[in-house]
This record gives C-alpha cells, sequence and structure tokens, in this order.
C-alpha cells in the first residue's frame, strides 16, 4: 500500500518536473535582481561576465575614487564620504556595552587578518570601558547558519549592539530586518544587505573601484592590442565577480587582448596557465582578483626565461615582497583590510551618541610604486597572508597579535 | 627470481608452474599451490591447511597430496583441516576431533576408521552416510526439460529431471556446472534452445522470474550470493518469498519457526545476524529461505560444500523430504560420493556440454573418465 | 549450551547501535550543558534550544535522505546542488506571489525527484558507482547554477517565509516537518516490502537478485526520495532567507555532512544497514556539538578538528563493537555444560 502511494508520487514528481523545465528555464532569462538590462555587452564577452555588470554601481564607483574624504589620511579607517548621517542620541551610554558580532567567517588570509585587527581594536575599547565584551559567532561561510546566529542573538536579547558581516546581501536581509526591529543600534560591515534599516553600513568603494584602479593601470602602461592574461580564483563570488566585470569592461574598450581564467588560487595550476599562455605567444599584462598565487605567476615567467609582465595583485605581503625583489612595473590595489576596526569605533560612536554616516564609505587607495617601499617597512616581519593596509599599527598587541597567528 | 621460484617449486613437486604468471590468471588449485610455496620459501617449520580441496576437482587433489607428502618427507609438520574424512585417512597420521569449539579427542589415525571418526564428530551413531531413497520412489512426470539450450557459457544442453528426482550433475572445475543452473535459473539466461518447466514452456529471464515459474538455487557461494551476511535469520529466511510472493510473506513467517526446528537450526534467535553462525546453520537458512516458496524444480549447486558431517546429513534427509513431496532436484557437486549417493542419475559434463549420463551404480573412476575425458582419465588415475 | 531455535527465540538483550547513538547524544548534551555552565551562559535557553533545532532540520532533511541511499548501497554527492537548485526553482516561480507558493513547492520537489531519479537510473542502469554518478550529476548541476544565475534569484513571499520563523511550543516548525519525514522513511524502511528491498539490496546486490529482487527499483526509488528531501531542504532555506541562492547548498556542506552523520548515526556506508533513527541521533549530535561550540566561541579550525574527531571516534567505536558482536560460545569462569 504505502509503497504504491510512494511511488504514485514519484512517477507523479517526475512528469512534472518534465514540464516545469522549461519554466525554471524562462525564469532565468528574466532581468534578475541585480542584473541591469540596459548595459550593452561588450564585445567578446561571456554571458556570464556582462550580467554581473551594473552600470550604475559602476559609475558611482567611478566618482568615490575621485571623492573628498571627511576625516584625517592618517587614520583612514574613520575617514567617510560625506552624506547622510544616522542620528544615535537615544543609544548613547555610559555603561560599557555588550557586543554581538555575527561573523560570515574567518575562512581566507584577508579576513584572518580582519579580524585580528577588529580583537585588538576591542581590547583597546574594552580598556577604556566602551566595551564590556563582544560575543561572536562564526557561521562558516553559511548563510543559514549566519541566520541562526543572528536570531539567536536576538532571542538571548542581551545584546546592547549588533555586528553583523553578512555572508550574502539577500539571504541575511530578513534576519538583519529583525535585528533592527530589536531596537538596538546594528551595525553592517564589508557585503552589504538589501535593507536600509542599518544604523550604519561600512564598507570600503568596492569592487568595480577595484577593477577600475587595476585596468587603468595596465592600460597606462601597456600599448593597446597587448595580451593580458586575467587570473581569477573562482566564480560566483559577489565581490570577486564585480572586480572583474568592471576590469573586463575597461580592458575590452581600450583594445586589449584578454584572455581570463579560474585557477582555484591553486600555484600549481596558476604555473600551468601562464607557461601555457607564454607558449602560445607573448604575455604583455597579467590582471590578478586577490593577490594570493601572484608569486607562482611570476615564478612561470622567470621558468620560461620571458619578460615580466605589466602586472596587478594585491596588497598582500607575498605580492608587495616579489614586485619589490623583482623591481616590477606592478600595482598592489587594495579591498580596505582596516575596514574591520571601523564598526567597533562606530560602537564608540554610538556609545557617545555622536551621529554616523548612515553609509559610510571608506577610503580604499591603491599601493603605487612609490609608497611601495614605506608599506614594506610598516609591515616588516609579517607573514606572506597578512595585508599591508590593515590599519593596526597603533593598536595594542602590534606587531605580535599580526605576526603570530 | 624467476629462477628460484622454479627450483622452490619443484622442491614441492610442481616443476610445470610458470613462475612468470599472474597470480589472478591461475586456477584456484594452482593459486593455493603458490600459496603452499610462499610458506615454504618463508622455511615454515608447521603449515596449516583449512579445507585446501574445498575448491579443487578430484584431479588436483591428488597434485594436492604429493605436495603435501613432499613436505612431510622435508620434515614439515601439517596440520590438515577438513570435512573429506576421506583425505584425512589418505594424509593424516594423528587425527583431532573438534565439536562445538571443544576438543574432543585426538588419535593415531590408525586407530580410527571413518565410522568411529564420524561417530566422534556428530556424537552419535551415523546410520550411513546417505539417507536411503524411499522404497516406492517412481519418478512422476517431467518437472524441468531442456532442448538444445545454450548461451555463452554452456552449449546444447538437453536433459530432464522428473518430479520426486534427483539428477546429479558430475564435471571437474570448470566444466560450466554452475553456469548451468544458473542459466536454468535465469540468472544468466539461455540465449538458445527450449526449456520447460512442469510442462509449460519457459525461459527465465531473471531469477525473478524463474522462482515465479517454480524454481529454487542453492548456489555454490553461500555468503557472496546466498544470504544477506548482515541481515537476521528471519529475514534471511523469508527475503525470496516477500521479494516474489509478497502475499505469502505472512503465511511463511507464521510457518518459520516449525520450518526451522524441522532444519534443526542451532541460532541464538530468529534475530540473529547470519554471518555468526556456523557454515552448515547458513545453509539450513539459505534451504529455509527456499523451502518458504515450495518450488517446483530444486537446483543445487555443491549443496554440502564447507559443512560438516552432522549437516551434511541434514542437508541430504530434506532432499529425500522434497523428492518425496515430488519436487524434482538438479544438483551439481564435485564430490563424487555425495553424487553417486544421492542422485538417482548422473549427467557429467565436460566443457560446457553434457557428455554422458550413469546410473547411481557407476564407480567414481566411471564419472572422472567421463569428466576428464580419456587423456584426463589416465593422468587423474 | 547454545539455545536450539524453536518457536520462542530466545532472545538476548544487547545495546543497538542505535541505542549507542543516543546514549552519545545524551553524553554530549549533558558535557555541552556542564561546559556551557561552566563558562557563565546559558544553555538550555529557548533560542538557544530553537537555533540547535533550526540547524538540526536543514541537515536532517538531506541525512534522511542520504541514509536511504546509503541503505542502498549506493551514495549521493549531488544533494547541495539539488537543494540549491530547489531553492532557486522555488524563489523564481514564488516571485509572483503568494499564487506561487503551491506551484513553487511543486515545481522544486518534482524537478528534486526527477535529479534524483536521473541519478539512480545512471547508478543502476549504467552501473556508474553512485560515488562517481552523483558526483558528476552535481558538478553538471553546479556548472548550470554557476552560469545562470548571479547571487541571490527571485524571493519568496511572506507567507512562505512563515514556515522558516514559526514555533510550535518551542520548536521550529521546520523540525517538526523533518520529524514527520523521519517517521515516514522510517515507516518506508520497516513496514514496508520496498524498505525490505532496500536493506537487500544494499547487503548484497547479487544475493537480492538471486532471490528474485527487482534491483534497480529500490535504489532508483531511493535516489529520487533522497533528493526530494533535498529539495524540501532548499525549500525550508528558501523560507528561512526569502530568495533563492545558486550556493546556499554547497555553503552548508551538506554533501560531506550528511554521510557524516549518517555513518554518525550507525548506518553502515558499504550499504544494508542502518536506520534513520540512528540518522536523526547523529543529525544531533553535530548540531549539538556545533552549537556548543558558537557559543563557547570555540575557533573555527578547531571546530573542525572536533567534529572529525567525533566522526572518527564514533566510527571505530562502532567497527570495534561489530568484531566484539560475534557472540561468544564460552564465557570466562562458568563451565558450560557439554
Amino acid at each position: 500500500m504505502m509503497r504504491k502511494r510512494r511511488m504514485g508520487l514519484t512517477v507523479a514528481a517526475l512528469a512534472a518536473a518534465t514540464m516545469l523545465a522549461a519554466c525554471s528555464t524562462d525564469g532565468s532569462v528574466s532581468p534578475s535582481a541585480t542584473g541591469d538590462a540596459s548595459a550593452p555587452p561588450p564585445a567578446e564577452t561571456q554571458a556570464s561576465g556582462g550580467e554581473w555588470f551594473d552600470q550604475a554601481v559602476f559609475d558611482e564607483q567611478f566618482e568615490q575614487r575621485s571623492a573628498t574624504f571627511e576625516g584625517d589620511p592618517e587614520t583612514p579607517w574613520l575617514q567617510y564620504i560625506d552624506g547622510p548621517m544616522t542620528d544615535t542620541a537615544e543609544w548613547a551610554s555610559d555603561e560599557p556595552m555588550r557586543v554581538c558580532f555575527a561573523n560570515a567567517s574567518i575562512s581566507n588570509p584577508w579576513r584572518q587578518t580582519g579580524f585580528i585587527t577588529m580583537q585588538q581594536q576591542l581590547a583597546a575599547l574594552q580598556e577604556s570601558g566602551v566595551i564590556e565584551s563582544m560575543e561572536v559567532r562564526d557561521a562558516g561561510d553559511d548563510d543559514n547558519t549566519q541566520i541562526a546566529d543572528i536570531d539567536f542573538f536576538i532571542a538571548q536579547g542581551d545584546c546592547d549592539v549588533y555586528i553583523i558581516s553578512p555572508n550574502s546581501t539577500a539571504a541575511l536581509t530578513p534576519a538583519v530586518d529583525r535585528a533592527c526591529e530589536t531596537g538596538k543600534p546594528v551595525i553592517v560591515f564589508d557585503r552589504g544587505v538589501d535593507t536600509d534599516c542599518a544604523t550604519t553600513f561600512i564598507h570600503p568603494i568596492g569592487g568595480y573601484a577595484w577593477g577600475i584602479d587595476t585596468a587603468e593601470f595596465l592600460i597606462d602602461n601597456l600599448e593597446p592590442g597587448s595580451n593580458i592574461v586575467a587570473l581569477r580564483i573562482l566564480p560566483g563570488v559577489d565581490v570577486l565577480e564585480h572586480r572583474w566585470a568592471a576590469a573586463e569592461r575597461l580592458l575590452t574598450e581600450a583594445g586589449m587582448t584578454v584572455d581570463d581564467h579560474f585557477t582555484g588560487a591553486d600555484p600549481t595550476e596558476i604555473k600551468s596557465i601562464i607557461t601555457d599562455a607564454l607558449s602560445a605567444g607573448e604575455v604583455h599584462g597579467v590582471w590578478m582578483d586577490a593577490g594570493d598565487g601572484a608569486v607562482a605567476a611570476i615564478e612561470a615567467f622567470e621558468d620560461a626565461g620571458a619578460e615580466l609582465p605589466v602586472m596587478t595583485g594585491e596588497d598582500e605581503m607575498s605580492f608587495l615582497r616579489a614586485w619589490d625583489e623583482r623591481g616590477m612595473t606592478a600595482l598592489a590595489p587594495v579591498y580596505s583590510n582596516f575596514q574591520w576596526r571601523t564598526p567597533l569605533l562606530a560602537v564608540e560612536m554610538i556609545a557617545n551618541g555622536e551621529p554616523v554616516p548612515t553609509e559610510w564609505v571608506l577610503p580604499q587607495e591603491p599601493i603605487e610604486e612609490d609608497e611601495r617601499a614605506d608599506a614594506l617597512a610598516a609591515n616588516e616581519g609579517m607573514p606572506d597572508g597578512h595585508y599591508a593596509r590593515f590599519g593596526g599599527e597603533d593598536l595594542p598587541g602590534f606587531p605580535e597579535a599580526w605576526q603570530d597567528r | 627470481m624467476l629462477r628460484e621460484t622454479r627450483e622452490l617449486l619443484s622442491s614441492i613437486g610442481v616443476p610445470d608452474l610458470d613462475p612468470a604468471l599472474p597470480v589472478r590468471q591461475l586456477s584456484v588449485a594452482e593459486q593455493q599451490i603458490v600459496e603452499i610455496a610462499k610458506a615454504v620459501s618463508l622455511d615454515a617449520k608447521v603449515i596449516s591447511m583449512d579445507e585446501p580441496t574445498a575448491a579443487l576437482a578430484d584431479h588436483e587433489v591428488s597434485l594436492l597430496y604429493r605436495i603435501v607428502e613432499a613436505l612431510t618427507a622435508r620434515g614439515i609438520a601439517i596440520l590438515y583441516v577438513s570435512h573429506r574424512l576421506r583425505e584425512v585417512f589418505d594424509l593424516c597420521s594423528t587425527i583431532t576431533v573438534l565439536k562445538d569449539g571443544r576438543q574432543v579427542g585426538t588419535y593415531p589415525a590408525a586407530e580410527l576408521d571413518e565410522r568411529g571418526l564420524v561417530r566422534l564428530m556428530v556424537g552419535r551413531e551415523l546410520s550411513a552416510f546417505f539417507p536411503d531413497r524411499a522404497a516406492d520412489a517412481a519418478p512422476g512426470e517431467v518437472a524441468l526439460a531442456l532442448e538444445g539450450a545454450g548461451n555463452g557459457f554452456v552449449d546444447d544442453i538437453s536433459l530432464e529431471v522428473r518430479a520426486g528426482e534427483i539428477v546429479g550433475l558430475a564435471g571437474l572445475q570448470g566444466a560450466g556446472r554452475t553456469e548451468l543452473l544458473s542459466a536454468i535459473f535465469g540468472a544468466d539466461p539461455f540465449t538458445r534452445g527450449s526449456m520447460r518447466v512442469g510442462g509449460e514452456a519457459l525461459r527465465p529471464r531473471s531469477p525473478r522470474h524463474g522462482v515465479r515459474a517454480g524454481l529454487a538455487l542453492i548456489t555454490e557461494d553461500r555468503k557472496g550470493q546466498g544470504l544477506s551476511l548482515s541481515l537476521t535469520v528471519a529475514q534471511n529466511a523469508l527475503g525470496v518469498v516477500r521479494a516474489v510472493f509478497p502475499g505469502r510473506t505472512a503465511a511463511a513467517r507464521t510457518e518459520l519457526p516449525s520450518t526451522l526446528e524441522e532444519l534443526a537450526l542451532v541460532a541464538r534467535g530468529l534475530d540473529q545476524e547470519v554471518q555468526f553462525l556456523s557454515g552448515g546453520n547458513q545453509q539450513k537458512v539459505v534451504l529455509a529461505r527456499w523451502l518458504a516458496v515450495a518450488p517446483r524444480v530444486v537446483l543445487m549447486d555443491e549443496p554440502t560444500r564447507g559443512i560438516d558431517v552432522g549437516a551434511k546429513y541434514g542437508v541430504y534427509e530434506v532432499m529425500r523430504r522434497l523428492t518425496s513431496a515430488g519436487v524434482a532436484i538438479l544438483m551439481a557437486s564435485s564430490e563424487l560420493p555425495e553424487v553417486l549417493g544421492m542422485s538417482d542419475r548422473v549427467l557429467v559434463m565436460r566443457d560446457g556440454r553434457l557428455v554422458g549420463a550413469l546410473p547411481p551404480s557407476a564407480s567414481e573412476e566411471d564419472v572422472l573418465a567421463l569428466a576428464a575425458g580419456a587423456e584426463g582419465a589416465e593422468a587423474a588415475a | 549450551m547454545s539455545a536450539v531455535v524453536g518457536a520462542r527465540p530466545v532472545r538476548r538483550r544487547r545495546l543497538s547501535t542505535t541505542a549507542i547513538v543516543f546514549i552519545v547524544l545524551a553524553a554530549v548534551l549533558v558535557l555541552s550543558a556542564v561546559l556551557v555552565t561552566a563558562a557563565g551562559k546559558p544553555f538550555f535557553t529557548a533560542g538557544n534550544l530553537a537555533a540547535v533545532l533550526t540547524l538540526m532540520s536543514i541537515l536532517g532533511f538531506v541525512a534522511i535522505g542520504q541514509t536511504l541511499v546509503i541503505i542502498a548501497g549506493s551514495l549521493d554527492l549531488s544533494v547541495p546542488y539539488v537543494v540549491s537548485t530547489a531553492s532557486i526553482i522555488g524563489a523564481g516561480v514564488m516571485a509572483q506571489g503568494p499564487a506561487g507558493i503551491v506551484p513553487g513547492v511543486l515545481a522544486a520537489l518534482a524537478v528534486s525527484a526527477g535529479i534524483g531519479a536521473v541519478n539512480g537510473l545512471i547508478v543502476t542502469g549504467l552501473r556508474v558507482h553512485g560515488f562517481i554518478a552523483t558526483l558528476g550529476v552535481g558538478l553538471i548541476i553546479s556548472g548550470w547554477l554557476g552560469t545562470s544565475f548571479q547571487g541571490s534569484f527571485g524571493s519568496a513571499p511572506p507567507e512562505f517565509r512563515v514556515i522558516g520563523a514559526t514555533l510550535i511550543a518551542g520548536v521550529p516548525l521546520s523540525t517538526i516537518i523533518m520529524l514527520a519525514c523521519a517517521a515516514l522513511a522510517a515507516l518506508l524502511l520497516h513496514r514496508t516490502r520496498l524498505g525490505h528491498h532496500l536493506y537487500a539490496v544494499g547487503g548484497s546486490a547479487s544475493v537480492a537478485r538471486l532471490s528474485g529482487v527487482r534491483t534497480k527499483v529500490p535504489v532508483v526509488v531511493a535516489h529520487a526520495l533522497c533528493s526530494m528531501l533535498a529539495g524540501l531542504a532548499g525549500l525550508l532555506l528558501l523560507a528561512r532567507t526569502s530568495v533563492g541562492s545558486p550556493t546556499i547548498g554547497s555553503q552548508g556542506g551538506y554533501d560531506l555532512m550528511s554521510i557524516a552523520a549518517v555513518v554518525l548515526g550507525g548506518t553502515l556506508l558499504a550499504g544494508g544497514v542502518g536506520s534513520v533513527l540512528g540518522t536523526i541521533g547523529g543529525v544531533a549530535i553535530f548540531a549539538v556539538l556545533d552549537n556548543v561550540m558558537s557559543v563557547l566561541e570555540v575557533n573555527p579550525f578547531l571546530k573542525d578538528f572536533i567534529r572529525g574527531s567525533v566522526i572518527v571516534l564514533a566510527v571505530a567505536l562502532y567497527a570495534w563493537r561489530s568484531v566484539q558482536r560475534r557472540p561468544p560460545r564460552f564465557r570466562p569462569g562458568k563451565e558450560a555444560a557439554p
């Protein structure tokens, strides 16, 4: 009996699946929430590349690169672009605050560096009596876990302020909304969410700005028609996709020949891609969407006896050191790691009742050739997975906390 | 290394085995020789052999005899474990009998005869090795008939088995006995010729089809193909009936305890996993699972391999009971005394074909001569 | 000395593997409560319990299906991508509003079941091992998801999201649905012919075939049901996140986590032995462990270390037990009558 019924269900399901397959395909073609149909797809672009590009955001970040930042350039983690402010007077308090931090993960060196900076900032603020404690839940890169983490914080009910570094934008929106509904201040940083309920949303300019900085550098230093190999870690991650979407747009418009590959950040894979490209012809430029593996790419050129390319990497130490040793023509774009300090400093401002920028856009300046020596000197003794613009030089525990990880 | 190996093999009496062949290409008998040679090469003082002839055909056994003799002549002690009483008397100088995990006794071989040994093993007197045929046994209708049947492994098979009859299937290892049984059962279906079960033309396309037609197959590989070792006695015993005749499951479940009692199964309970049963008791569970579907024709492949004398006798009794109830049995076996002692007729196979039929009064030598062909018969004799 | 089976089988009381799983769960709970309380934090609060149960329910759906597939002797590595696909399809259809809820659920489950049936047909028809077959199908789906969707897709109306947010007597609705599915799956395994055949085929496909079992049907159905349950997990995630996500399944690592939970629940990876109840215990152990490590703010890398240790220890324990499980004929110190 039981079996018959279940079998029947399976058969019905199969039939329905056949019918609905077409339906779901139609759905994927219609404009998605983030897509922008108005942007004309550039020539020779893969389907996915064009779909990540959003002209409005591109234009906005293009402007922000040259915007004036309020505040002291010596403390870039407190700088912001002038705009609407959130009034925080209602939360002003002399009592030390209990902070609840829902973190997406610390699964890569960039996030690990940032989390160390955050903990050292915490130590400083606990010292000064602004913060009593910070309870951290790590979601291990899983939306569902992070939603549960936020809901747990809400149910527990003893958070004075929420800090959320969302794992993804849309999926975390309802949970962030629920946190806002508690009436406590909510600080969102790094990735955003689709709600403006947060007290402040802290982030560097963004992935498009990275793409624009790097593409302009390659265009300035190479002849039109040059061959550029783009080494990308993996598809589908918005931050990385935005970097490439902007860079690819500008490079192809400038008449460069672009050849992009996914490497999984695997040094062996990177070497074989470069070796293959060199055996097929000259490679004049290398573009990377993150600094990991830059050394492998450089070594592949050296192994082949080829002239070193014009290259963009990241402010990761291994790249800065390789660039310095070889005297290449290169640029280290920055996705400002010091932003991990800002949420806790925002807590301090909230405790003081000071207004905070509703959208807190932090500066994001690439490291150019003439700044390289300073950056290296300032980060002497740091491990390869460290980021030069970590912004923690004045915090307690410097430099041991970042060296012994 | 090849030369050394050849010397080693010669020293144990097998100079003609090629040391360069991969072991997987060797026959079971040859693989065993390699294992023995390995033990000799390690300068073993004692070599244990556990049922070394279980997978060997009779002419291969004589080779093993020669090796054992060569080893003992070199001063190596052999601990020889076997269910085959004849081998025990042929080879051993001292006999130790174990029963239910305890040592019954140790005797010089000369002091025991087969009867006495069996008494020690079973704990009681067995009237004979094989139960008598029912006095009024008159074969009934043809239950299974093949006409020119064949597939990739057997060819041109024509035979009849009547209700109430036991037909023995003899042949050397690799003669195609197992293949014939699995073709009849539908596991490796015939691709040509005709087959009739109970007068109805039917060539099973799958085991399921065969079971529906009233066939049962007791496989030679009990652990690999006969029983789900991780399942319980009851689950195994009801496995077939539940799969093929689900409507009869409830009735079969009710009858199961009495069936198992009749088979004298020794187990901790119906919910004991069959992997923890002895070989003989596992075979009883196999019998129970097929008795539950009341088959018309039972195909048996080495039905007493690896089980002790008492359990063997139990299997023979079940066969007799089945035939007197009108079931037809086609039994393949490498043990010639069993084939001759239980069968009403003996069919002999060689190289995938039937090569002759013999009455049960035939001698083992007659069967071997047919099974091996003329030259093979000389070699074995 | 030994019991001869008659009409009254003699039963010896021995702890089943499932009982051990739940003893381990109880031990983990007690230990967690002690550790958390020692750290000066509450453990048995309503909020924390709801968090544990919610995390349990998603992995639970996938692990129940995985149990069926593993008992049948196969494996399903495509579940994370089925989870994502279901969330995408559900969200796509539901984007039109509340009227899309029922069609969305049906479409998501139908496509999921279809993927599972394809898995099953590849395993049985082409005789590709489940590990490879589902890995391949999973990669194909992940490729499709990666090229067709950026970030989130579609949306779920509030009427559907209620499922993810409702508590009944402190228990999330999703947990209740998951336990109901577990009960149905247990019923299927222990009370139906298909269930018996799953065990038989998983135990030994050739024995099952020679017993007249249709060996392909149970495997295909197990795969279809497994994918449908993964689809349910995807829909539940949709209810929680409100948008379809092409990566939500891989984020949770449901392929290996579900297999680990199944094995932790005492099911034999080789097939033929296991229970849904044990799997639920295994899922609960992971949920409690994860939760207590979150509460104690254990470093994420140490978390993996502890999870891994628990899996290895548990499976070693089961293996040791199964070696010990052959009932001894003689007991020390007790003279058995001959």
